[in-house]
């Protein structure tokens, strides 16, 4: 029965969160889960000499903390997701001309992003989205014709937002998850989990819903000593690791 | 909503991708090879009876082969079995022929007639002897239809202890045998 319970431990995951307090862990969605669901949680309180030595945004949890984590909150995972500290990322926006292939596209911003940052980029891991703010297209008038107005959405300069952190970073990130048995296969910023959530609650529940939900946030928040956006990251960790 | 990972999700999608070609490429090498050999097999099947139905045609061809050329040996004994055996119809055919001459000349009386040698060749028989007169000779010679080819000179002999007075002659006439 060990291989089944591998088996199923690959389809799930866990979303990790860490602050000055402790270890939060929340397992993934299980695709059979009903609409109003929530992903469990466990808390974890660092001990008192650990908390002083390991900022969030410097180093590490110990491995074996993480791995009694796991154990003590009983979830099954192999895969894991992590929030990157906004204090570790740096955000960039640049534009490019639109028809490029994914390789051109890669190269020109990998250019850009040279350009722009101080450290070798071989030092720096990224990642870029193509933005679909309004705001990056100009608004065409609606006085113009419609074959118009397509030629010139056709030739807009397109925005991609693009993120990049120290490689160094994560690649201990990476051996942290090993060494406790799981594979990192997320690392995020925490706004972007957050937003994961916040936009699964819309639509899964409803407005209604969403105002239930924050209360019951404020209630684990009295729990946990994890703040609502905290718990909105972790919750959106949870649903993210399952669809990396 | 944006999808950010940092984690280098694009390289190993890349390299997913190209283990997946490799693994599509392996597998289908591994299929184009079990297709092959499937295909020789069947084929092979395919081709086993006709192969050994051309084994057994060529084996009869050699047989024939061989046959003709017993053939070849058994016409040339053929040929001279028949050789033999019109020679030995032939044979039998001159000695039926010597054996009427023979009867022929015995037939005749022998008085005063000394028969010396006799020869029968192509066909022509000479007799050559002795005789006690013309008479005896023409006698012979009426018998037997035959021409005298020398002059009846008489000559003494010693016939028996006795001094005779004899011819000698030679009869030849053309054979007309039985057989001849």
């Amino acid at each position: 029965m060990k291989w089944l319970h591998r088996i199923k431990a690959t389809h799930q995951g866990m979303g990790l969160l860490w602050t000055d307090e402790g270890l939060a862990l929340s397992q993934s969605r299980h695709p059979g889960a009903n609409p109003p669901w929530r992903p469990p949680w466990h808390w974890h309180p660092h001990p008192a000499a650990v908390a002083r030595s390991c900022p969030p945004d410097q180093a590490w949890p110990d491995p074996a903390q993480l791995r009694m984590a796991r154990q003590r909150s009983g979830f099954q995972a192999q895969a894991i997701a992590m929030a990157l500290p906004d204090t570790l990322l740096q955000r960039f926006s640049m534009q490019l001309e639109p028809g490029l292939s994914p390789k051109q596209i890669h190269a020109q911003l990998a250019e850009q992003l040279q350009q722009r940052m101080p450290a070798p980029l071989a030092e720096t891991v990224w990642d870029f989205h193509l933005s679909v703010d309004a705001s990056a297209t100009p608004v065409p008038a609606s006085s113009r014709p419609a074959w118009l107005l397509a030629a010139m959405q056709a030739q807009a300069l397109q925005t991609w937002e693009v993120l990049a952190a120290p490689r160094a970073w994560v690649t201990a990130a990476e051996q942290c998850c090993r060494a406790a048995g799981l594979t990192l296969v997320r690392l995020e910023p925490a706004w972007q989990a957050a937003r994961r959530w916040q936009d699964w609650e819309r639509q899964a529940h409803g407005q209604a819903c969403a105002t239930m939900t924050l209360e019951r946030t404020h209630e684990a928040h009295a729990a946990t000593a994890l703040t609502p956006d905290q718990q909105a990251v972790l919750s959106g960790l949870a649903l993210g690791v399952v669809s990396a | 909503m944006s999808d950010f990972n940092l984690l280098p999700w694009r390289e190993q999608l890349r390299a997913a991708a190209m283990r997946r070609w490799r693994w599509g490429l392996l597998l289908a090498l591994l299929a184009s090879s079990c297709l092959v050999v499937a295909l020789h097999l069947a084929l092979t099947a395919w081709h086993q009876p006709v192969e050994q139905e051309k084994q057994a045609w060529l084996q009869t061809q050699a047989e024939l082969h061989r046959a003709l050329a017993d053939q070849a040996l058994w016409l040339t004994r053929q040929q001279q079995a028949r050789q033999v055996q019109r020679q030995w119809q032939q044979w039998r055919a001159q000695q039926t022929q010597a054996w009427q001459l023979m009867g022929q000349v015995l037939a005749l009386s022998p008085q005063g007639i000394q028969i010396e040698r006799m020869v029968w060749r192509d066909q022509q028989v000479q007799l050559s002897g002795w005789a006690i007169s013309a008479a005896h000779v023409q006698a012979w010679q009426d018998a037997l239809q035959a021409q005298r080819t020398d002059a009846l000179v008489p000559q003494w002999r010693n016939a028996d202890g006795l001094a005779c007075l004899q011819q000698r002659f030679v009869l030849r006439w053309r054979s007309t045998a039985v057989g001849s």
